[in-house]
C-alpha cells in the first residue's frame, strides 16, 4: 500500500501496540534544555532509574541565558530562579550523560531548534522529541519531530519511548513561485492564516509543493517551526539534495571524522544515503486531508492580533469585529484589538512599536541574520530615537561567529541595534529581556499572546527579519521624522522607494503617502 | 493559574497568593466559583506550549476534569499525565452548559469517568469518549513508566536491531 511520509517514518519506530491503538514509539534522539527537564531527571533518581540511553541525549541552555553579560560568567545570570536552571541542567548531564552538551557559554551552545541541525543532531527519519513545542522545526528534515511535555521527557529518558496514537496525515502543498523578498514564514503565516491554529489539530503536516521544494533548509526549519501554531504538533518536509547537503559533515552526522569535523564518507554514510532516499511520500498516498495555496497569493504576513492565526498580508486592513457574524469570533477580533490597541480598518503598515526583537528558534539562523543586514545596509538604516531598544540575537555561538565573519555584526551595530549572544531572548522572557508594560514589540518570533514576551499588556507584532525595517512598523520612524526635517534620512536611499521587494501589487498608502512608497517593479535590489 | 487575569498586581515566585490583590472582575474570582473542579472552556484549550506547567497549574487550582470542544494536543496529553481529565464535547452541549452555569448559582456537574457519562443537576447524562488505555491508567492511578517497561525486553531488542542497521543513530561526541 502506498505510504506517505509520516506512515513510513511511523512504521518504522513502532514498537509494541496496544488494542486501542495506543503505541510504544522508540525515539531516537532526545533534545534536552534546562527548562522541561529538572522535574524528569529528578523523577528518574527518585525512582531509582536510568536513563535507558544515553547517545539519544543532546542538551543545551536556552530559555534562560542572558545575552549580555557574559564576561562575567554564570553571575551575568541575575535572575535566580534561571541560574538554578542553568546550573541544574549542567549537574544533571554530568551525572547522567549524554552525546553532546553544549553548555552556557560554550562555543557551540545556543537555541536547541538551532544547535540540533547544526550539529548534525537531527537526522533524516529520526524520531526527534524536545520538551518544547517548537521541536516540530526538525521536521524539515523529514525526521519525526514533536514536543513533549514534562512527564513525556522522563518517559523517554527512563524507557526510550514515547507512548503515542497515530495523528492524520495532512498535506498542505505550496505550488508556483512565490514573489521575491517573501519568506517561509510568509509562506507558514498565510498557512495558518488559512487553517486557524487548531486547523491542523490531530494531523501530522506535510508540507509540499514546489514553492516548499525551493525553500532552503533554513527555511523550511523556518515553516516547520510554525507547524505547531498550526495546530500540528510536527510538520514535515520530504528528504531531497538540499537535505542531504545540509546534513554532510555535521558533527554527529555519519562519514563525518570526529577529530577534524571533517566529511570523509564511507560505507556508513553511504547506508545511511540510501535509507534516506526514500524519506518522502509514495506518489499516490492518500492524505485524510489537503490544503492548497497558489505561491503568487502569498505576501509579506504581518499579525495584528494576539494569535499567529489572527495575521494578514501587509497590504492588508485591521478586521471590524462589527462585520463578524460569528459571536465568539466577534468578541475575541474585540478583545485582540482592546489589547493591541488598534482600530479596526487600520492599514498594517502603519504601526508604531517600541522594541525590535530580531530572533527566536523561527528567525535566528544565519540566512535570517543576512537577510536583516542586506536590508540595513542597503538602505543605510538607523534605529529611530524613538525606539527604544532595537535588538538582534543570533541563534547560536556558530550563527554568531559566522555573522561576525561576514561583518553582520558591524551593520548592525552602526544602524543602533544592539548585537546580542545567542539564546531564546525575549521569545518568551524567561531571561532578562522582557516587555515592560504597555510596551510595543515588532518581534521575529513565533507566538503573539498576551504576555508572552514579558508583561501583561504588552502587544506583539509577528514579523519578518526584513519587514522589521519597514517604517510601517516602527524602526524606520527616523525616515517619518526625515519628511519633517530630520536631515539624516532626507537622503537615505530608501526615500527612493525603489526597494521593495515584491512584484508590484496593490499597495495601501497611508501617511507615509505615494510620495515615499512608489512600487516599482524595476530597480529591486532583492535579487 | 491565569495569573495576569486572577490578579491586579504583579506576583513573585514563592509570594503568599493571599498578600495579592485579586481581580474582583475575574470569574473564578466570584464567590459562587469557589472551589470549583470542573473547568468549562471554549475550543482549542491549552493552545500554545508544551511545558506542563499549565496542568499542574490547573491542577493545583483544584481542577479535576476540563470539558471544552476541542484541546491543543500537546496539552490533551499532559492532562493525562497529571490526573487532569480532558473531555471533548460539541460546541452546542458546551454553549448549554456555559448558559446554565451562568444561569444558576451552585450549579453542578458530576462526571463518571468509568461510565464515561458528564450527568447534569437533573441527571441527564453526556456521553465522551476516552482512550481506553488512558482510562485504565487513570482510573488505576498508574504510572506510564511503570506500564512502559513491562514490555521492556521488546523495546531491548527493537533497539539492539535499530542501532545495528542504523549505527549514526548512537554517534557521540
Amino acid at each position: 500500500m502506498p505510504r506517505t511520509l509520516y506512515d513510513k517514518i511511523w512504521d518504522e519506530h513502532v514498537v509494541h501496540t496496544e488494542e486501542d491503538g495506543t503505541a510504544i514509539l522508540y525515539i531516537d534522539r532526545h533534545l534536552v534544555h534546562e527548562v522541561t527537564s529538572p522535574q524528569a531527571f529528578e523523577g528518574i533518581r527518585q525512582a531509582g532509574r536510568k536513563v535507558w540511553r544515553v547517545s539519544s541525549i543532546v542538551a543545551t541552555a536556552d530559555h534562560n541565558t542572558p545575552t549580555t553579560g557574559w564576561e562575567r560568567g554564570y553571575d551575568g545570570i541575575t535572575d535566580p530562579i534561571s541560574k538554578e536552571q542553568v546550573t541544574t541542567l549542567d549537574a544533571n548531564i554530568k551525572e547522567f550523560g549524554a552525546a553532546a552538551f553544549f553548555p552556557f557559554l560554550s562555543k557551540r551552545q545556543g537555541i536547541v531548534h538551532v544547535i540540533g541541525p547544526e550539529n548534525g543532531a537531527t537526522l533524516p527519519g529520526m524520531t526527534v522529541v524536545c520538551g518544547d513545542s517548537h521541536t516540530s522545526t526538525h521536521g524539515a528534515f523529514g525526521a519525526l519531530a514533536h514536543g513533549i511535555g514534562t512527564s513525556e521527557v522522563e518517559h523517554v529518558m527512563a524507557t526510550q519511548t514515547l507512548l503515542a496514537k497515530k495523528a492524520k496525515n495532512m498535506r498542505v502543498s505550496v505550488e508556483g513561485t512565490t514573489h521575491k523578498g517573501v519568506t517561509a514564514k510568509d509562506i507558514v503565516l498565510a498557512i495558518i492564516g488559512k487553517i486557524g491554529t487548531a486547523g491542523g489539530t490531530g494531523y501530522t503536516i506535510e508540507f509540499a509543493g514546489s514553492a516548499i521544494r525551493g525553500l532552503s533548509m533554513e527555511g523550511r526549519m523556518t515553516l516547520c517551526n510554525m507547524a505547531i501554531e498550526g495546530g500540528a504538533r510536527a510538520g514535515l518536509v520530504a528528504v531531497d539534495d538540499k537535505t542531504i547537503e545540509y546534513v554532510k559533515g555535521r558533527l554527529l552526522s555519519p562519514g563525518t571524522d570526529k577529530a577534524t569535523g571533517k566529511f570523509v564518507g564511507g560505507a556508513e554514510w553511504d547506508q545511511a544515503l540510501a535509507y534516506w532516499k526514500t524519506l518522502h511520500s509514495d506518489a499516490d498516498a492518500k492524505f485524510d486531508a489537503t490544503v492548497e495555496l497558489n505561491a503568487a497569493d502569498i505576501l509579506p504576513q504581518v499579525t495584528w492580533g494576539t494569535s499567529p492565526e489572527m495575521v494578514l498580508s501587509i497590504d492588508g486592513r485591521v478586521p471590524d469585529p462589527d462585520k463578524e457574524k460569528d459571536a465568539n469570533k466577534r468578541t475575541a477580533i474585540e478583545r485582540a484589538l482592546t489589547y493591541m490597541g488598534l482600530e479596526p480598518g487600520k492599514a498594517l503598515n502603519d504601526l508604531f512599536v517600541d522594541k525590535v526583537f530580531i530572533g527566536s528558534c523561527t528567525n535566528s539562523r544565519i540566512e535570517d541574520m543576512r537577510e536583516a543586514a542586506a536590508v540595513v545596509k542597503k538602505l543605510g538604516l538607523k534605529v529611530a530615537k524613538n525606539i527604544k531598544l532595537a535588538m538582534v540575537v543570533p541563534g547560536s555561538g556558530l550563527v554568531k561567529e559566522q555573522a561576525e565573519r561576514e561583518g553582520l555584526h558591524e551593520i548592525f551595530k552602526a544602524a543602533g541595534f544592539e548585537w546580542r549572544e545567542p539564546g531564546c531572548s525575549m521569545c518568551l522572557a524567561m531571561n532578562a529581556d522582557r516587555l515592560e508594560p504597555g510596551e510595543r514589540c515588532a518581534s521575529t518570533s513565533n507566538r503573539n499572546f498576551e504576555g508572552r514576551q514579558g508583561m501583561a499588556d504588552a502587544p506583539i507584532w509577528l514579523v519578518l527579519p526584513w519587514l522589521l525595517l519597514l517604517p510601517s512598523t516602527g524602526i524606520l520612524l527616523t525616515c517619518v521624522n526625515s519628511l519633517k526635517g530630520h536631515k539624516t534620512c532626507r537622503n537615505s536611499p530608501y526615500t527612493k522607494a525603489s526597494w521593495l521587494p515584491w512584484t508590484a501589487r496593490t499597495w495601501t498608502p497611508t501617511r507615509l503617502s505615494q510620495t515615499v512608497f512608489k512600487i516599482h517593479q524595476k530597480n529591486r535590489f532583492w535579487t | 493559574m491565569f495569573d495576569a487575569w486572577r490578579y491586579l498586581d504583579h506576583g513573585e515566585p514563592g509570594q503568599d497568593p493571599a498578600s495579592r490583590k485579586p481581580n474582583p472582575d475575574f470569574i473564578l474570582n466570584q464567590a459562587r466559583y469557589a472551589g470549583a473542579s470542573i473547568l468549562i472552556a471554549r475550543k482549542n484549550f491549552g493552545c500554545g506550549s508544551s511545558r506542563e506547567h499549565a496542568p499542574w497549574a490547573l491542577d493545583q487550582f483544584g481542577f479535576r476534569a476540563i470539558l471544552a470542544p476541542s484541546f491543543a494536543d500537546i496539552f490533551f496529553n499532559n492532562s493525562f499525565k497529571n490526573g487532569l481529565l480532558p473531555i471533548v464535547l460539541p460546541e452546542a452541549t458546551m454553549d448549554l452548559l456555559f448558559n446554565e452555569a451562568l444561569a444558576f448559582p451552585g450549579y453542578e456537574l458530576t462526571i463518571d469517568l468509568d461510565r464515561q457519562v458528564v450527568v447534569r443537576a437533573q441527571g441527564e447524562e453526556i456521553p465522551f469518549e476516552v482512550q481506553a488505555f488512558r482510562k485504565f491508567c487513570l482510573i488505576n492511578g498508574f504510572d506510564d513508566i511503570g506500564l512502559t517497561l513491562r514490555q521492556a525486553d521488546k523495546i531491548k531488542a527493537f533497539e539492539a536491531e535499530r542501532l545495528a542497521t542504523k549505527p549514526w543513530l548512537a554517534h557521540t561526541l
